[in-house]
């Protein structure tokens, strides 16, 4: 097994590693300028009585001064309750073994922060701080990335434009709003829609615009194209939406569009997709289905299609799914010759044992026959909050 | 055997916890049963607070029956105001064990913690429609924590016919409807009791 090296590597990948490092140096900085900025702007946070003697008798001994701002006082006392005021975070742990029927096995662990917070003033909320860095250490790496290895998962603030939730402003690392890849069901574990699959990336630099009405909520984001590292050569980008009926609902629907040039390892990628998704929930399973049709490259046509159908216990302790999706594309100058399919099976189940620790496998079978071997994966997770 | 016998049962003592660790992402604030509780709205403010043990105990002793030790930890309230900033009432939501999986349901109340709305965010229960039809709804509407409590028998686990009509098929959800809203009421006052008192809410007749 190779031995553990240094997050970026400056040795072997001197210079691209150090772009990636400046551009999300730079991102970084920017998105906690942003967030300063708006903890400075807002009123100090009076979630609790104002005049409370507590609050009287607290001021002063966490070594904050009176701060005066444009917009309202953090007075001493205040100041870290404005910090922690709305504040959830979670250690989050994980290790991982897949196992494929032509190769041996690999492990890869998690080692990560996830941080969500509420920035509001005394009776209003402005919007919402999400968190999620990892360190990820994989033992036989994809080409071009080394053993340990940094994740911005997702790194946003949603602010909040009109109070009743109708318009939203999203900046930073957000997930690509496209078919069921939103609302976000599956981060950090095996169970996994074809989004990846189906458009090249599931998370992006970038901004939208998002909210809720009361027939249909909304999300349509502009982004960098790059994926999880902020990237910019040869100028990608990506225009994607999705509008969908309520979530509440037991039957809930939405139509996506996405369009642009996506980085992918190294190459630029022209990309069309529209999407319809279905997601049912009626009884003992669970339904949620997607369909795509699309182009790459300007030369490939594409349709995707992709099931999930799921069962979970009473307290939703254990989960357990079988998905279905079919991949197929053919050049769009061979109109007549058959498509070229690939096609796959999954199983795949979910323990939660007590409230910090989840056991989770999976197993895929390819069900057409281009030799994409069989895959095992096993997981287990720890979250402390 | 016996290690494996030790372990077999440590399992099936782990295994009634629910999944309640997802990750913060797949939160998301009930903005549609908000807007819809309060056609006025015009903006909300949160209040996260953590359920520790010491008020589980307290919220115990309002209650004829228990509540999971899953049902701790960190929450949110959210409190509803009009454009002049003033208090239209408070939404919390709260997820029971349900027959396919956990239902989510977001309750709102007035000033006076009377029931003023309920939404399923989440129920794969057949009689929800029966719940959620304006019979039922009309039945709980206006009602504070004595009037629901009045609602079951004196275990709490079956519904009080006397008190209000169900049709049979949705009298399993009823019961954990109206458990839901008991126990929603009881952890609001007894965790957010400084919140409430801070927007204009004192603690109502429980």
């Amino acid at each position: 097994m190779p031995s553990p090296e240094p997050f970026v590597h400056f040795d072997s990948q001197p210079i691209p590693a150090l772009i990636r490092l400046q551009e999300r140096s730079r991102l970084l900085a920017i998105l906690a300028a942003l967030f300063g900025l708006l903890l400075a702007l807002s009123p100090p946070a009076l979630s609790e009585e104002p005049n409370s003697e507590a609050s009287a008798e607290d001021s002063g001994e966490n070594g904050f001064d009176d701060l005066e701002l444009p917009f309202g006082q953090i007075k001493a006392g205040d100041a870290w309750n404005f910090l922690t005021d709305n504040l959830r975070w979670a250690v989050d742990f994980a290790g991982r073994i897949n196992a494929t029927d032509n190769s041996g096995y690999t492990n890869q662990e998690f080692f990560g922060l996830d941080m969500h917070k509420v920035v509001s003033s005394s009776n209003r909320d402005i919007g919402t701080m999400l968190v999620q860095l990892y360190v990820d250490y994989h033992s036989d790496p994809p080409p071009g990335r080394s053993n340990w290895d940094f994740k911005t998962r997702l790194l946003f603030f949603n602010y909040y434009v009109s109070g009743r939730g109708g318009l939203n402003v999203r900046l930073g690392h957000i997930l690509v709003p496209y078919g069921l890849n939103l609302p976000s069901r599956t981060p950090g574990t095996l169970r996994q829609f074809d989004t990846a699959a189906n458009l090249g990336l599931k998370v992006d630099w970038g901004t939208s615009v998002n909210g809720v009405l009361s027939k249909f909520n909304y999300e349509i984001a502009l982004t960098r194209g790059s994926g999880m590292d902020y990237e910019s050569e040869n100028d990608p980008y990506l225009i994607s939406g999705r509008v969908g009926t309520p979530s509440h609902l037991p039957l809930a629907m939405g139509i996506s569009g996405l369009h642009g040039k996506i980085l992918k390892n190294g190459r630029i990628i022209p990309r069309t997709r529209i999407g319809l998704d279905w997601r049912w929930m009626g009884g003992p399973v669970d339904v949620l289905a997607e369909i795509s049709i699309g182009r790459d490259s300007h030369d490939k046509d594409i349709v995707n299609s992709f099931i999930d159908v799921s069962w979970r216990s009473p307290m939703e302790s254990l989960l357990i799914y079988a998905q279905g999706n079919i991949m197929m594309n053919r050049k769009t100058t061979d109109r007549y010759k058959a498509w070229e399919k690939t096609s796959y099976l999954t199983l795949g189940s979910q323990l939660a044992l007590g409230t910090h620790y989840w056991l989770s496998a999976d197993y895929r079978h390819e069900i057409t026959d281009t030799g994409k071997p069989d895959r095992v994966r096993v997981q287990i997770r720890y979250r402390f909050f | 055997m016996k290690t494996l016998l030790t372990l077999i049962a440590t399992f099936l003592y782990l295994l009634p916890s629910t999944a309640m660790g997802q990750a913060y992402c797949s939160l998301r604030d009930p903005v549609g049963a908000i807007q819809s509780a309060f056609p006025e709205l015009d903006h909300y403010r949160s209040f996260v607070r953590e359920i520790r043990p010491e008020d589980r105990s307290e919220i115990l002793e309002s209650l004829p029956f228990t509540i999971h030790q899953n049902e701790l930890g960190t929450h949110t309230l959210y409190a509803a105001f009009d454009p002049d900033d003033s208090l239209l009432g408070i939404v919390h939501v709260r997820t029971e064990r349900g027959r396919w999986g956990l239902t989510e349901i977001a309750w709102t109340f007035d000033s006076e913690l009377r029931v003023v709305d309920m939404h399923f965010q989440r129920s794969r229960d057949a009689s929800r429609q029966l719940i959620e039809s304006e019979e039922f709804q009309g039945q709980i509407r206006g009602k504070n924590f004595k009037e629901l409590r009045a609602m079951l028998d004196d275990e709490g686990s079956h519904i009080e016919e006397a008190s209000i009509q169900v049709p049979p098929e949705a009298q399993d959800l009823a019961v954990r409807v109206i458990q839901s809203a008991l126990k929603t009421i009881s952890v609001t006052e007894t965790v957010w009791e400084l919140n409430l008192r801070g927007i204009g809410i004192s603690k109502g007749p429980s």
